[in-house]
């Protein structure tokens, strides 16, 4: 269930809640669990919203902001997650180059 | 092949990790591992036409890295012994945040001693000094002897707290 609910807004982006259950023909309060379970593993966003005269959540999905982003800077990976080489941060040309890139 | 490894495979991030980790052709082993849920070494090696010694390589560091392991047996005529690898590429969310917990303390420190110290850059890019190395050096580069220029490093100082920052929240959510 949860996983049609996350591939439907992956695959609108952005989706009504009240949309999203009518359209997946599910429980409404059913489907407001899951996709608060979906927020707070960050794979989505939402806020309130209007829409036709009704109150209902605005989601978002969050592909980009998986759980390992972090680790990114430009297009590379942190020095500090693959190196094997003994630790000075402070002095680290690969990491400075890399902080650069945030 | 479990639909956590597929998912897995579809992250950005564990792609780049594994290519730093094993090299380019890393993903190319992974991919046909995972099709074959178990594979010897020779295998995979004369699937994917890569050199066996590289296969092998690739293979040790998806280990030593948490993302594959391995059974051994001994064949009871010849005594060689055979090894059967499985990709545990379920691991990867932990592996990588572990990672990320070693970034923040680094980050952290750098952040420290980016606040503490007046730095002095090399202009031909051969990195910059705290002011204390950078005077002992009658300010040249250690590397080109070229003088060395005030650095200003308010902008290096604001990335690593937005980053320290970021990291934190997602350290956190991940934890739970």
């Amino acid at each position: 269930m949860k996983e049609k609910i996350l591939n439907k807004i992956k695959e609108k982006e952005t989706v009504f809640q009240n949309q999203l259950w009518k359209e997946l023909d599910l429980d409404s309060r059913k489907c407001s669990k899951i996709v608060r379970e979906l927020e707070e593993q960050d794979l989505v966003k939402r806020e309130w919203a209007n829409t036709n005269g009704s109150r209902t959540y605005k989601i978002e999905y969050n592909g980009n902001k998986d759980p390992h982003s972090t680790l990114i800077a430009g297009q590379e990976i942190a020095p500090c997650a693959v190196c094997e080489e003994e630790c000075t941060p402070e002095y680290c040309r690969p990491l400075d180059k890399w902080v650069s890139f945030i | 092949m479990s639909e956590t490894d597929t998912d897995k495979l579809q992250d950005s991030v564990v792609r780049k990790f594994i290519k730093e980790i094993s090299g380019e052709e890393a993903i190319e082993v992974v991919k046909k591992l995972r099709e074959k849920e178990t594979a010897t070494d020779e295998e995979i090696a004369e699937e994917v036409e890569f050199d066996l010694n590289n296969v092998r390589k690739i293979l040790y560091k998806l280990y030593e890295n948490g993302l594959a392991e391995y059974t051994r047996s001994r064949n009871q005529d010849t005594g060689w012994i055979t090894y059967t690898w499985r990709l545990t590429l379920e691991n990867a969310d932990k592996v990588l945040q572990n990672r990320k917990e070693e970034l923040l303390k680094n980050l952290k420190d750098k952040l420290e001693f980016e606040t503490n110290n007046v730095f002095y850059a090399c202009p031909e890019g051969h990195g910059k000094l705290p002011f204390k190395e950078a005077s002992e050096n009658n300010f040249k580069c250690p590397k080109c002897d070229s003088g060395l220029i005030h650095y200003e490093n308010e902008e290096t100082i604001e990335k690593l707290k937005e980053r320290i920052e970021e990291l934190k929240e997602k350290i956190e959510k991940q934890s739970h």
